[in-house]
């Protein structure tokens, strides 16, 4: 009966040609089953935190000491949390990079980036709920980042209605992190696996038959790279804890103070200048609108089809700065932010 | 004729209750703040030492005296809102490098504006500095 209702979340048939492996490499599946690890392990983790500033820091304490289990599952919480990050944004870069994101699937690419967003909003909600420095000073340099943007002042006081390390907007974080967030995620990824499946699949371009029903090897894949995905990270969780720094403390911030590795590169930009911090959202603002770009149409979808090269070096090219943004902000920024040697 | 007349109703309706929806549902996530009366820092005088500062971290402000003059300044980086630490030349933000002179005038990026000065006084060897909270 579950098996049946799961089922219902794919096409019947598929193109056999899109089954292979490398032309996907069934990120979209890999990226739900982190999505399905951090219901899981947040809603255990429910049990025991206190969503109040004077007793969060105490009650992860409190669960990564004298709960069974309880650094456990914040590791795996954490630790799936960045997969997910990563993977969304390899899906994404799939789909770029072998031109599926055209006429028809221009509502999937929309709702696909809603889910990427959302899945970064979430991790930075999530960020403050520790209540330690890291949460304090990394919500708090972004919310006077936002503070900086046209409207941005009024978007932070719905996020934070009284300070960063007030009670209201914890509790706030709290409900966006635990419910409303993960809902609209969820939704959004049924209804972004709904799509495929009222397009008979991934997107062929070109109709010229060879489909084969899913039973049994689109069911054999998808449950293969769950069954990977959830060991792999279920075991990297017993090996890798999540870190609690002290409790956060508005008076002295660590030093260099860094925010979550996710939105590194965006602290790394705005160093430079604050109005920099326009570069990155005309980079997002483009990233959503690609479908509207004058991209050419393809016949069909494949890896680096040539009518989309300068495409494919134009987003290598934005992928190679952020990662090298986030690389200095991560190895090669020493106290108060001066430049030291990564070695 | 009538299909179009009847979709821009049904459209002017959405508008209508989304807009009064939105309104309500800003105005009840923002609660109108506990008034906060302006914070009032009082330390005596001396504590400053002579061509020094003196840094109240839990106060978010420095006391700097300079000859005769003393000054008062907001540790509130006027980049993005970071606690400056205080370092040999001046003050220098943890968060993305801005570097003040010891009188809070930005010496380098990304800060474009110089420390917030707070208001000082001097009274009977203790000094009040004020700030408004918001």
């Amino acid at each position: 009966m579950v098996t049946a209702l799961l089922k219902h979340l794919f096409p019947r048939r598929v193109l056999e040609t899109n089954l292979r492996i490398t032309y996907t490499f069934g990120l979209g599946g890999l990226a739900l089953t982190t999505l399905l690890l951090l219901f899981g392990s947040g809603l255990l983790l429910l049990f025991y935190y206190a969503p109040s500033p004077e007793r969060a820091h105490g009650s992860i304490q409190f669960l990564e000491i004298d709960v069974w289990g309880g650094g456990y599952l914040r590791s795996l919480h954490r630790l799936s949390s960045h997969a997910l990050l990563v993977l969304i944004t390899l899906h994404a870069l799939r789909v770029i990079l072998t031109g599926a994101f055209k006429r028809k699937q221009r509502l999937n690419w929309i709702v696909g980036c809603l889910l990427l967003l959302l899945a970064v909003f979430t991790a930075y909600t999530g960020y403050l709920l520790p209540a330690d420095q890291l949460a304090y000073w990394a919500t708090q340099t972004g919310m006077e980042l936002l503070r900086t943007l046209p409207l941005g002042g009024g978007f932070r006081s719905l996020l934070v209605p009284d300070t960063v390390g007030g009670p209201l907007t914890l509790l706030r974080f709290y409900a966006l992190h635990v419910v409303m967030l993960p809902g609209a995620m969820f939704a959004l990824s049924m209804l972004h696996f709904f799509i495929i499946r009222r397009q008979r699949g991934l997107l062929p371009y070109a109709e010229e038959g060879g489909y084969v029903n899913s039973t049994p090897r689109l069911f054999r894949l998808v449950t293969g790279g769950f069954v990977l995905c959830s060991a792999v990270l279920l075991l990297a969780a017993a090996f890798i804890p999540a870190p609690l720094e002290l409790p956060a403390d508005p008076a002295h911030a660590p030093n260099p103070a860094k925010s979550a590795w996710f939105l590194l590169w965006i602290q790394e930009l705005v160093s430079y200048s604050s109005s920099a911090i326009y570069a990155a959202l005309v980079l997002i603002a483009m990233f959503v609108a690609l479908p509207w770009l004058p991209v050419p149409e393809l016949e069909r979808a494949s890896w680096f089809p040539r009518e989309h090269r300068w495409l494919a070096v134009l987003v290598l090219t934005a992928c190679g700065f952020v990662l090298a943004l986030t690389a200095v902000g991560l190895f090669m920024r020493g106290p108060n932010w001066g430049f030291v040697s990564p070695f | 004729m009538a299909k179009p007349a009847r979709s821009r109703r049904s459209a002017l309706e959405a508008l209508t209750l989304s807009l009064l929806g939105g309104f309500g549902l800003w105005r009840f996530l923002t609660p109108r703040g506990r008034r906060s009366s302006r914070e009032a820092i009082a330390i005596p005088a001396a504590d400053v030492p002579a061509d020094g500062a003196l840094v109240l971290p839990r106060k978010r402000c420095a006391v700097v005296r300079n000859g005769d003059a003393i000054l008062a300044l907001d540790l509130l980086c006027p980049h993005l809102g970071c606690t400056v630490n205080a370092t040999a030349e001046g003050f220098a933000c943890p968060c993305h490098g801005s570097r003040f002179k010891s009188d809070g005038q930005v010496v380098a990026g990304p800060a474009t504006r110089d420390m917030t000065r707070l208001a000082v006084e001097e009274r009977l060897g203790i000094l009040s500095i004020s700030r408004e909270e918001g």
